[in-house]
């Protein structure tokens, strides 16, 4: 038997309320286990003083500060209670018809946020597929225009000229294109057309140099003169010396050499 | 392109003039088309003389040839009739025949996919033609000096002239017409949708009559001409302003602008540009 089981044993046999017989049988199996008969007593014998000790009664000063604890803990209740019947009138209070009115607003905002939000998304979604549709319309008109140019029948590139007219970001190959046609369509009117579409996009200094290098390469009137008018409008100082060039020729229509030399005179 | 183009056939014709100018069809140069059944595209290369054009039921291209303007019979006819340099001519009697015309004069038709070209030989390029075709023909003609005169086809019509006129009467399709000295006069039956044309001189006027349900939008533009229309629009006149502001007293606003115009709604763009001549767009019916 361990230390710790025998006192809790003996602690049990001492003070806990069994009498007669039982009594009688643990202290023999006390004994039987190893406890000391004088040991046994001793115990006993203190328990004995132990009880004999008389209880203290509370004195006045215990008894009002239980008094006060006991108040105290009454308060504490009372403004918990109180705390749940704030609420109980908040909750009233929120019933009252101007708050309703007002929560009403809240939840109204509140949905049309999430409304906007929504709309807004969607917007965007919506927009960047017009964007993403747009540029495939113009990537589609861009293969277009490249594949009309090149057909035989005047009436399919003069098409192609006006589907350029639509691209709002001309690359070079569509440049390149109408500056090749510009300088080798065996059309009068498909080249006259391309003057008017490349004069559009003047702005890229590719066009600009294009058109003022097509100047001598030009053999109909008709578009001698319009390429004179571009650079008019386009205040193109540089072309001076190619429509100088132009007008040197022998052959030339007087209509254009009048043209020409009233282009060279608003340009310098 | 189909590798399979068939140069179907090329022909060098070296003929003689038929008797008559009003001579039965029979009389006429035949030429047929590869593909009769689809519209074929006739290109005539000339550099003087008239080419008149009609179109009829038929399925071959039907071309006379007649003595240029200004060479009459009657001017033909006293001269003396001399024995040809051609050989294996003596058997032959001459006897009681007129000789019109005293050279022979070469012209060259090819036909390839669908198109015949005819191109009159260096050694005469004066020369009208009178021709017959099917219909349903595209043309593609061009001369330097003559007039250009075409009737009731259906197709695209190319057509460029330096000194002549270009006359296109009762047409179905398209054109694109140009023209330096002459007029272009155009009277459309219909219009192909979403065809977009054009019409270009410098001294000659533009006289299109196009039908009056036709859908189109209009860019004119002449220097010193007029623009005439009956067509209801509302002319919207783009005013290109130059680059950079402009100059004190310069006068580029009279000659430098384009006049569009949508009639029935707008449409295809018709292009009419002209230096001095004037702009006519009429209403048909």
């Amino acid at each position: 038997m361990d230390k710790k089981k025998k006192i809790k044993l003996i602690t049990e046999y001492l003070f806990n309320n069994t009498r007669g017989t039982d009594k009688r049988k643990m202290r023999e199996f006390l004994l039987e286990h190893g406890v000391a008969e004088e040991e046994l007593s001793e115990f006993e014998k203190l328990a004995r003083e132990l009880n004999a000790i008389p209880e203290r009664e509370p004195g006045e000063k215990m008894k009002i500060n239980f008094y006060n604890n006991l108040e105290e803990y009454k308060n504490t209740i009372s403004e918990r209670e109180a705390r749940m019947l704030s609420f109980k009138n908040i909750w009233e209070e929120l019933w009252q018809p101007v708050l309703v009115k007002r929560l009403a607003y809240a939840v109204a905002i509140f949905v049309f946020g999430c409304l906007a939000g929504y709309w807004y998304t969607s917007e965007m979604k919506y927009k960047t597929q017009v964007n993403t549709m747009f540029s495939e319309m113009q990537d589609m008109q861009k293969v277009m225009m490249l594949t009309l140019i090149q057909q035989p029948s005047p009436t399919d590139r003069l098409k192609a000229i006006s589907i350029s007219n639509q691209i709002s970001n001309a690359d070079d190959k569509v440049i390149d294109a109408l500056l090749n046609t510009l300088n080798n369509d065996p059309n009068v009117n498909v080249r006259l057309m391309a003057v008017e579409t490349l004069y559009n996009f003047a702005d890229n200094p590719k066009v600009r140099i294009g058109l003022i290098k097509s100047i001598t390469k030009q053999e109909s009137p008709i578009v001698q003169v319009t390429l004179a008018d571009v650079m008019v409008l386009l205040q193109e100082k540089s072309s001076v010396d190619e429509l100088k060039k132009l007008l040197e020729r022998n052959n030339l229509n007087e209509s254009v050499e009048s043209k020409l030399k009233n282009s060279i005179e608003l340009l310098i | 392109m189909k590798t399979i183009t068939l140069i179907l056939s090329v022909v060098i014709y070296s003929m003689i003039i038929p008797g008559k100018a009003i001579a039965g069809d029979e009389d006429k140069l035949k030429l047929s088309f590869s593909n009769p059944e689809e519209p074929g595209l006739l290109i005539i290369e000339m550099i003087n003389g008239n080419i008149d054009i009609q179109g009829y039921d038929g399925k071959e291209v039907l071309l006379e040839s007649l003595p240029p303007k200004g060479e009459s019979h009657e001017h033909k006819i006293p001269e003396p009739v001399l024995p040809d340099t051609e050989e294996g001519d003596e058997e032959i009697s001459k006897e009681g025949l007129k000789k019109i015309k005293s050279s022979s004069f070469e012209i060259n038709i090819t036909e390839e996919g669908n198109k015949i070209k005819i191109k009159p030989g260096l050694t005469n390029i004066n020369q009208n033609f009178n021709i017959k075709v099917p219909y349903a023909c595209s043309f593609k003609i061009s001369t330097v000096t003559g007039n250009i005169s075409v009737k009731n086809v259906k197709g695209e019509l190319e057509m460029s002239t330096v000194n002549g006129k270009i006359d296109l009467d009762k047409i179905t399709g398209s054109s694109v017409a140009s023209s330096v000295n002459g007029i272009i006069k155009v009277v459309f039956k219909k219009v192909t949708a979403d065809a977009p044309m054009a019409f270009s001189t410098v001294n000659g006027h533009i006289d299109v009559t196009l039908p009056a349900i036709t859908k189109a939008t209009l860019k004119m533009k002449t220097d010193r001409g007029d623009i005439y229309t009956d067509f209801d629009i509302d002319v919207e006149e783009k005013k290109e302003k130059s680059h950079k502001e402009d100059k004190p007293g310069q006068t580029e606003t009279s000659w430098i602008k384009w006049t569009t115009a949508d009639i029935n709604g707008g449409g295809p763009e018709f292009a009419f540009k002209s230096l001095n001549g004037d702009i006519h767009i009429r209403k048909g019916q």
